[in-house]
């Protein structure tokens, strides 16, 4: 789920920025999920095009590639405005991610 | 290595904080901006050196953000790189078109993201040391401009207009043309008539004006003091000789105006080819340089030979520049001999000439930048001319000057056969003010005093000769000969003054070593065919208060007082 051999590398880079960079990507990706179905909800689908936009960025940086790649598919959705999909995608997308927090958290 | 200001502008924390990180450990300093608004404030408070920009940013996006960030720039140039996730070829284009430099695809691969920065900081320099130059170079032109201007305004007193203004003149002249080498004289002589005098120096710029500022000096200097336009030319040439340096020289054309000879000599080196213009009929003559250069020969390989044009009233020259001739018109091709005659040839009536050349230079060129300067004159025979002569007293200049003085001049064979002492007493007799008003009909009686005791009385021509055109020719024939073999002889030249201020009186007394002549049968009035058939005899009756001859006619003494009482 998680490429730690980059993961490591970045946390090289960022070395004393490393530990508030993961959290800003928890708190960041916790808010989003709300977000996205709260724009469901309303129909807006390039709100949540933008936001799963994001988050794959987000996740792609901390290594959490699957999470990043699924975010695409879910990013192609929200585009071609598949709203009868996007509820479920949403919920897996989450499963996903709630298993990338829990293996960052491990990790720091 | 220097810090360089790098602008993040990306809504996406995680994604940015990374970035910043990665270019901050690259040793630049990093602004962070978290949306395109944010990014437009602080480029314009922190005027970063170059800008990373995520496309997708909700509010203002990347693209028009860039838009304005450039527009603030204005000149300067602020590389806008743009980060984006889109890889696909259009998306890409669309990044450059809205006005980026170039993008950065994600993930970024962090050598290639340093080797951006690098290379765009190259460029900004490259950018900003254009941008220095193109200012020192307007600087420093506006700099020369001024220079040009101070030079102009110390060339004007130097080389003034002199008698440009003559109704007989009509020229075309570049205001700075001094700068582009072509320079425009003319002045009128002590004894009427006029030189003038076209030059065309090599080369642009300050080593033409500096040429240019002795040239005029000498001409006006020896033209007003009565000396030739043989010996102006003779000492421009000297001194252009010792001041351009080898491979500088000014074409020129100079002529000689003298209504009352009703004719005009003309000396042309390195000009094209001018026409002289009869008012009265078609013919065009064409008159050709048949001389180097001024400044190309040294003194002594100088040729002053002067070609003679028989000139009636209304006849007219026309001289120029090579800057007619070469004038382009927008497709490069120049404007060319053969039109400028086909000009002269098909104009209505000689008065038209001038205004059509310049009509059809003007057609021909239209509007494309000019290489060279038209210098254009054209200059009328006119009889007005004999009168109008140089003079310039004034009222608080006459008590100034030299009141009584006498000086004598003796000149034996040796420097007679080359030298000709006219210019020079006529210089002496300008420092006084008084005499000055009439320097002109002053020349003329010396002139003709000297010419008298030197030709009748040292080589005992006889003016009688020239009465015919075939004896005029002989006359001339025998002069040169004599003048060869010329080995006694003298002539001596003596001038008096006495003076109060605002009058005084000139004795010039000339005695020569010839046989003399029987000046009692002159007076008596019977005298015809001797010494008196020249032609300056009735200006010095009409000027001098008496003539006496004395010895036995080998002595002419004048006397002169001033004012004179009628105006001539």
């Amino acid at each position: 789920m998680i490429d730690f051999e980059s993961l490591n590398m970045l946390k090289e880079i960022m070395e004393e920025e490393f530990q508030p960079l993961i959290e800003l990507y928890i708190r960041d990706s916790d808010r989003r999920f709300p977000d996205m179905r709260k724009a469901l909800s309303e129909g807006d689908c390039e709100s949540v095009r933008m936001t799963v936009h994001s988050l794959k960025g987000a996740s792609s940086n901390v290594c959490a590639v699957d999470l990043a790649e699924q975010a695409h598919t879910v990013e192609k959705m929200a585009i071609d405005g598949a709203v009868n999909q996007l509820g479920g995608a949403i919920d897996r997308l989450e499963q996903s991610y709630l298993h990338v927090r829990e293996q960052l958290s491990e990790f720091l | 290595m220097t810090a360089y200001k790098v602008l993040i502008a990306d809504d996406n924390s995680v994604d940015r904080k990374v970035l910043s990180r990665v270019v901050r450990n690259q040793g630049n300093d990093v602004i962070e901006a978290t949306n395109g608004f944010e990014a437009v404030d602080i480029f314009t408070e922190h005027r970063p050196d170059i800008v990373l920009m995520d496309v997708m940013m909700p509010g203002l996006n990347g693209k028009e953000a860039t838009r304005q960030i450039k527009s603030i720039a204005e000149e300067d140039f602020i590389p806008v790189i743009f980060l984006t996730s889109l890889s696909d070829a259009q998306s890409l284009a669309d990044c450059l078109e809205s006005g980026g430099d170039d993008f950065l695809t994600k993930p970024y691969n962090h050598v290639v993201l340093q080797a951006k920065i690098d290379s765009y900081h190259r460029m900004s320099e490259m950018h900003r040391t254009l941008l220095n130059q193109r200012d020192e170079i307007a600087r420093v032109n506006r700099h020369m401009l001024q220079e040009q201007r101070v030079a102009k305004a110390v060339y004007d007193n130097v080389a003034h207009a002199g008698c440009l203004t003559s109704p007989n003149i009509r020229y075309e002249l570049s205001p700075l043309a001094v700068f582009n080498g072509d320079v425009l004289l003319a002045a009128r002589k002590p004894g009427g008539g006029m030189h003038v005098l076209l030059g065309d120096f090599t080369g642009h710029g300050l080593p033409a004006a500096i040429g240019a500022m002795p040239m005029a000096d000498i001409f006006y200097g020896m033209t007003a003091k009565g000396f030739g336009l043989r010996e102006v030319l003779r000492e421009i040439n000297q001194k252009l000789k010792s001041i351009l340096p080898v491979g500088f020289f000014c074409c020129a054309a100079a002529v000689d105006l003298a209504p009352d000879r009703q004719a005009a000599s003309v000396w042309m080196g390195g000009v094209p080819d001018c026409y002289l213009l009869r008012n009265d009929g078609e013919m065009i003559e064409t008159l050709s340089s048949r001389h180097l250069p001024l400044g190309v020969m040294s003194a002594d390989k100088f040729n002053d030979q002067m070609t003679e044009f028989p000139m009636a009233n209304g006849d007219r020259l026309f001289l120029w520049s090579d800057g007619i001739i070469e004038a382009r018109n927008s497709d490069g091709e120049m404007f060319g001999q053969e039109r400028l005659l086909n000009v002269v040839r098909d104009s209505a009536h000689a008065s038209d000439v001038y205004d059509d050349i310049q009509r059809a230079v003007d057609k021909f060129v239209d509007g494309s930048e000019q290489d060279d300067d038209t210098t254009l004159i054209e200059v009328v025979m006119a009889d007005a001319l004999r009168e109008e002569k140089e003079s310039g007293v004034t009222k608080a200049g006459i008590s100034q000057g030299p009141r009584d003085w006498s000086m004598e001049y003796r000149l034996e064979a040796s420097t007679l056969k080359s030298f000709n002492p006219v210019p020079l007493m006529n210089h002496i007799m300008m420092e006084v003010p008084g005499l000055r008003a009439i320097g002109g009909q002053l020349y003329t009686v010396v002139a003709e005093l000297f010419s008298n005791a030197f030709e009748h009385g040292v080589l005992g021509l006889q003016s009688s000769m020239k009465q015919s055109p075939d004896g005029f020719m002989e006359y001339y024939r025998q002069r040169e000969k004599r003048v060869a073999e010329l080995e006694e002889g003298f002539v001596r030249i003596n001038m008096h003054h006495t003076g109060v201020g605002d009058s005084g009186t000139l004795t010039l007394t000339l005695e020569d070593s010839g046989d003399g002549f029987d000046y009692k049968r002159h007076n008596a009035g019977e005298a015809n065919g001797n010494h008196y058939s020249g032609r300056g005899i009735p200006l010095i009756e009409s000027i001098c208060d008496s003539i006496e001859y004395r010895g036995k006619g080998n002595e002419v003494s004048v006397v002169i007082q001033w004012p004179l009482e009628q105006a001539t």
